[in-house]
């Protein structure tokens, strides 16, 4: 092997190996953050054994602040989705919703937390998965990522070895595929989705209340920032209006 | 027929007397009245039953008033069908001492006899604002300039005009300001130093601020004027001016004698509390009303009650209030025994922007007397909580043997879900594909680059890997370097030098013999590149 060979096969084994640590990179990057206390499961390692148990034996209101912590601790999508239903199960209603919606925030793709909310009376307005249909199904979860990571690959090196068009063609004809799911989950990821978690009222911009909101109520926030403790919020019916901001709660 | 007589002058006297009646004078003068300067001024007599035949000013010290000889206008108004005739007589002012004035009534004698008077008024003599020069000019101010944070101030912007109209505002509240209502818009004039006339705009915002700090606000002001002398001669010039800036100053909240559980509210404040009853029996419930008057109210939350232990406490909606500035909080108290149940004081802080202190609004304590009353046992209307999964329980995880049991009190109106007690695939973040896309993209790209790279490497110097091969004593590479020669081979010596090597090199190959001597061909050929 002469040493023009030797180089030839040190550069094509460094980069093919540059290309999955950058991507190993990207996904730790991406990946929610685990907290100290956590095992590699997710779970608390300070929560109770089984947090269930208080909602098993009919005190849901106890089970709700562990599945709570837990919620908050792993961030995962199916721990506020339970956290919601035990809220919905004590009666806070404003609770439930929020744990509910951010369930959805986290994982646009799953069905549960919209049933669970259309149960709760309080239905999502129609969420962009849902109205891509089937086109959104080859970009969902995992097999999104791949099609992806596939289609960037191909799209990449085709570019600049033009000899390889078809490289390029398979590369976009796969993010096309690909491109429905992963928009759509992430439009329906970025609704400002907020709940109001008590009984409040919906002020105008003199501070005059306008109507009565119950808990529970989705509105969607149109700014991040709060003035004197007010928030600007519009309502499902379109109007806008203030509320303040501790009774509206963006998990 | 005297009688008749008596009639017919009574009619006639009616009706000279009615249009009188309707007639009225008003004096217009300007405000303020410039020192020392001829000023414009208007007489306007409404609804005069005939002409104006002369009219007779008052003796004012320090002011002359005279008639102008520019003429006169009429002005015909029809309002709600009746039409009424302004007659406008233009008069010259000239005051001379500043200070309020009192302007007398002045008679206005018209051709029929009659005479109309004005109404006695003060007029305020005094120096033009001296910062109106040119064509424009533009201030803005806070009313007050320093506050703390949630008190409400005001920005006043103020447009003088000596001619022109103003399209757009050249200032708004600054970044961070909060309003607490709709602009106010006023239209009003004002004179310089020379008692020529401007019009004033001014436009007011109340607003406030959450955060400490310094709020400047300043902007550059457009305004047109029009210009020419006909319909077709017309030009509209545009203009900008600076507007002056002003400073609103948002002192933070003092440290000093806070109170723990402040929450930021800004005063005034008052608590009142009530009962709908003072004396009930024991078991029915009363309506406690705890009213707070302010003008954050609407930030409350509801208190806490501190009672005592054998008291519930329901919170309800609020109570219908009967303006913004008050809010009600209402609880159903239960008391569990008979006897006088203490309702203490609700006590919330907050800030008085007026003596910058922190003072507390406390509502009066209430003593509700429980009378021993009709009790009934409520476990004999509530369903027994089962540990086991009911079959058509709301909420309740059936499906999942050994699921969380919901409470009955608790009841739904559809079945939710049982819970994934975590076993449900965690999906990736949204933003993922798009990341791992875009860095697979890069990395495809590094790899087509560098393996294009190295498809691109410059040759190496074949006369020296030609030296060093043999030096090695590698014939086949020897070989394969002087065959990579061949092509740049232009003397005549280097030629033969090949030919030579190649033959030597051959028979140390195939031949078995040794290499001969290469030094004087090597020479020759190991500085082709």
């Amino acid at each position: 092997m002469t040493n023009l060979q030797r180089l030839r096969l040190f550069t094509f084994t460094t980069s093919s190996v540059i290309a999955p640590l950058l991507v190993c990179l990207l996904l730790c990057l991406s990946s929610p953050v685990v907290h100290a206390g956590t095992d590699p499961a997710g779970r608390s390692s300070e929560a109770p054994a089984d947090p269930y148990t208080p909602w098993s034996q009919g005190r849901p209101g106890e089970s709700l602040d562990l599945l709570l912590g837990r919620a908050r601790a792993t961030d995962r999508w199916d721990a506020w989705y339970d956290a919601g239903l035990a809220a919905a199960a004590a009666g806070d209603k404003g609770q439930a919703v929020s744990c509910l919606v951010a369930a959805h925030r986290r994982n646009p793709t799953a069905e549960e937390p919209r049933a669970a909310l259309r149960a709760l009376d309080v239905p999502l307005p129609a969420t962009w998965v849902e109205r891509a249909g089937p086109f959104s199904i080859p970009g969902r979860g995992w097999f999104g990522v791949g099609l992806f990571a596939l289609a960037g690959i191909a799209a990449g090196y085709g570019a600049l070895r033009w000899k390889r068009k078809s490289l390029v063609a398979a590369g976009l004809l796969l993010a096309a595929i690909a491109t429905p799911g992963v928009i759509a989950a992430l439009r329906d990821s970025e609704v400002p989705w907020a709940t109001l978690v008590h009984d409040t009222q919906a002020l105008d911009s003199t501070g005059a209340p306008v109507k009565s909101l119950p808990a529970g109520t989705l509105v969607r926030k149109e700014h991040d920032e709060a003035w004197a403790g007010r928030s600007v919020v519009r309502l499902l019916d379109g109007s806008v209006v203030l509320v303040a901001s501790a009774d509206a709660e963006r998990q | 027929m005297r009688r008749v007589w008596h009639v017919v002058l009574c009619a006639w006297l009616a009706l000279m007397v009615a249009p009188l009646e309707a007639a009225e004078a008003v004096a217009d003068f300007p405000d303020p009245l410039i020192p020392n300067v001829q000023m414009p001024g208007e007489l306007k007599v409404m609804d005069a039953p005939s002409a104006v035949v002369n009219i007779t000013f008052p003796s004012i010290p320090g002011m002359t008033i005279d008639v102008s000889d520019g003429g006169g206008s009429i002005e015909t108004r029809v309002v709600n069908g009746k039409a009424s005739t302004i007659r406008g007589i233009p008069l010259l002012i000239t005051a001379r001492i500043k200070g309020p004035t009192v302007v007398p009534p002045m008679t206005v004698r018209l051709q029929d006899g009659t005479a109309l008077m004005t109404q006695e008024f003060t007029v305020q003599v005094d120096n033009g604002n001296p910062h109106l020069t040119g064509e424009a000019y533009a201030e803005a101010a806070y009313q007050p300039a320093v506050i703390v944070p949630g008190e409400a101030t005001k920005l006043v912007y103020r447009i003088y005009l000596r001619r022109g109209t103003v399209e757009a505002l050249g200032v708004e509240p600054p970044a961070g300001s909060i309003p607490l209502g709709q602009r106010q818009v006023a239209q009003s004039r004002t004179f310089d130093a020379q008692g020529r006339p401007w019009q004033v705009f001014t436009i007011t915002w109340a607003l406030t601020v959450a955060t400490p700090g310094t709020y400047e606000v300043s902007g550059q002001q457009d305004y047109q004027v029009a210009v020419g002398d006909g319909f077709f001669d017309t030009r509209t010039l545009k203009g900008r001016v600076p507007v002056a800036p002003n400073t609103l100053t948002v002192k933070p909240l003092p440290s000093e004698g806070r109170p723990d559980d402040f929450t930021g509210l800004i005063g005034p404040l008052t608590l009142s509390a009530e009962l709908d009853r003072p004396r009930i029996s024991a078991g029915e419930g009363v309506e406690l009303r705890i009213t707070a008057a302010g003008r954050q109210v609407d930030l409350l939350k509801a208190p806490v009650l501190g009672l005592s232990a054998g008291v519930q406490a329901y919170p309800k909606t609020d109570g219908k209030a009967p303006d913004r500035s008050t809010r009600i909080f209402r609880f159903d108290l239960v008391p569990g025994t008979a006897g006088e149940v203490a309702v203490p004081s609700v006590s919330i802080p907050y800030f008085d922007p007026e003596a910058k202190v922190y003072r507390r609004a406390d509502s009066r304590a209430l003593t509700l007397i429980v009378t021993p009353g009709r009790t009934r046992d409520l476990g004999l209307v509530a369903a027994p909580v089962s540990s086991a999964p009911p079959a058509t329980a709301p909420l309740a995880p059936a499906a999942q043997p050994g699921g969380p049991v919901l409470p009955n009190a608790t009841p739904t109106l559809t079945p939710l879900p049982p819970p994934l007690r975590g076993d449900a695939p965690q999906p990736p973040s949204p933003r993922m594909p798009l990341l791992v896309g875009l860095g697979c993209l890069v990395a495809g790209g590094l790899l087509a680059l560098v393996r294009l790279l190295l498809s691109r490497r410059p040759a190496a110097h074949r006369g020296r890997a030609l030296l060093t091969a043999l030096n090695h004593g590698d014939l086949d590479a020897a070989a394969f370097a002087l065959a990579s020669l061949r092509p740049s081979l232009t003397t005549e010596p280097q030629k033969t030098a090949a030919v030579a090597l190649e033959q030597a090199i051959d028979r140390a190959r195939f031949g078995g013999q040794a290499l001969a001597d290469t030094t004087s061909w090597l020479r020759e050929l190991e500085k082709i590149p």
